[in-house]
């Protein structure tokens, strides 16, 4: 029996193996490498248009009157603030003519005065009788721009009226 | 151990090197280019537009600066404070309403950051340097206090007047008040006197300085060849030009401290 003979055969096809392994490792290698080669050689041209293109920016830039920048930008964005600060504007005629139109007769406005941040118009004055404060405070109530209306104080003062103040939240 | 026995371990070593150390950063290298390439490409299309179009949007904004509505936009956000103007603007319209101007005082507001991008902003990572497109400057601002008296309908004519000062402002409060006191007459009907009433106005006036704009070039607004000045005509459509009273009739006396 020549036990050698198996014993061969397992060595030849195992060198076969290996030599298929170290081909196929050999081949994943180049083209990793060919992989790396061909991305770097993609990065340059990339940084060669960039180059171009700064290359020819700095060159138009050069032709350009920036004095005529800053003029244009600044009169577009002047125009811009312009347009922009139209839709804030608080119109204080309107705002006391929601007062004005829902006063009654018995009441007498001392002080009314508007604060933008909070929208709060604040009314303080005197009226004829308790039933008129009520009166004017229903009427207030009902008018459309008003979102909350608070009371702080009610006191007769020395002149026998009512004297009142209204805080009313637009 | 044989060397074909190593070889694998090896080969697996130098495949890791190679994308780990080599193909890794050539990639992340080009995504940085390609993003860098990208902003190059949107600055050069910004500036050849510029190029293109600056000389005829500064012939169009100087053409519309000789109409009303051009002056108008230095009346309504002028370059500096020009308090001479809202102390003149008030000075027409209390002549106009009645009432008298009790005191006025200015108040300057801290200035906000310049917008402009001095320098060019460079991104992290990037092997260029980005252009940044300038934002729109934060206008400055000072508030003013005014006190007036009159009665309640020259306040109101006087407030309907400044309403409309040709100037970028918001009016952050006003009050009127009245001083008087309120009698009740012998048939119990209420009375005031004549009803001279205080008013208080406080407003937030708004300007903003020349500034320099070094990569103006690249706002959109150089994509066309004239100013789109519709929106303004309208604003200023509103109402008319308040005359200027600060033009005195003779300068210069040769005392200044006697009369």
């Amino acid at each position: 029996m020549n036990l050698a003979q198996p014993s061969q055969q397992q060595k030849s096809v195992m060198g076969r193996k290996i030599g298929r392994g170290f081909i196929f490792l050999i081949a994943v290698v180049t083209i990793l490498l060919a992989i790396w080669g061909g991305l770097s050689y993609y990065d340059s041209r990339l940084s060669g248009e960039i180059g171009d293109l700064s290359a020819r920016i700095v060159g138009n830039r050069q032709g350009m009157s920036q004095d005529k920048i800053d003029a244009v930008t600044d009169f577009q964005f002047r125009m811009d603030a312009v347009i922009a600060g139209q839709k804030v504007v608080v119109d204080p005629e309107r705002l006391l003519n929601l007062v004005e139109g829902n006063i009654l007769p018995g009441v007498i406005l001392s002080e009314y005065s508007f604060d933008a941040a909070s929208r709060k118009i604040e009314l303080k004055g005197e009226a004829d009788s308790l039933r008129s404060v009520v009166q004017q405070l229903t009427v207030l109530k009902k008018m459309p721009e008003v979102g909350n209306l608070s009371v702080p104080s009610i006191e007769r003062n020395d002149k026998g009226l009512i004297g009142f103040t209204f805080t009313i939240t637009l | 151990m044989s060397i074909k026995n190593l070889s694998f371990p090896i080969f697996m070593a130098v495949a890791l090197f190679i994308g780990f150390f080599l193909v890794k950063p050539t990639v992340e290298s080009i995504l940085s280019q390609r993003a860098d390439l990208d902003a190059k490409t949107a600055e050069n299309i910004a500036v050849e537009a510029t190029v293109q179009n600056l000389d005829s949007l500064f012939a169009s904004k100087a053409a519309f600066l000789d109409t009303e509505e051009g002056k108008a936009v230095y009346e309504y956000l002028p370059a500096s404070v020009s308090q001479d103007r809202i102390v003149d603007t008030f000075n027409y319209y209390a002549t106009q309403t009645g009432v008298s101007i009790n005191g006025i005082t200015f108040t300057e507001k801290v200035a906000p950051p310049t917008s402009d991008v001095s320098d060019p902003a460079s991104s992290s990572g990037s092997t260029t340097v980005l252009v940044a497109t300038p934002s729109a400057p934060v206008p400055h601002s000072f508030t003013m206090n005014a006190a007036v008296q009159g009665t309640y309908e020259n306040i109101r004519a006087f407030l309907k007047g400044i309403s409309n000062p040709r100037r970028s402002y918001s009016l952050t409060s006003f009050s009127i008040s009245k001083k008087e006191a309120v009698s009740v007459d012998p048939s119990g009907q209420l009375n005031t006197s004549a009803g001279i009433l205080s008013g208080k106005f406080s407003a937030e006036f708004y300007y903003l300085p020349l500034e320099k704009y070094r990569n103006g070039y690249m706002l959109p607004l150089f994509a066309s060849k004239e100013f789109n000045v519709d929106p303004i005509r309208e604003i200023i459509a509103k109402e008319g030009a308040i005359p200027s009273l600060a033009n005195p009739d003779s300068v210069g006396r040769g005392n200044p401290f006697g009369l």
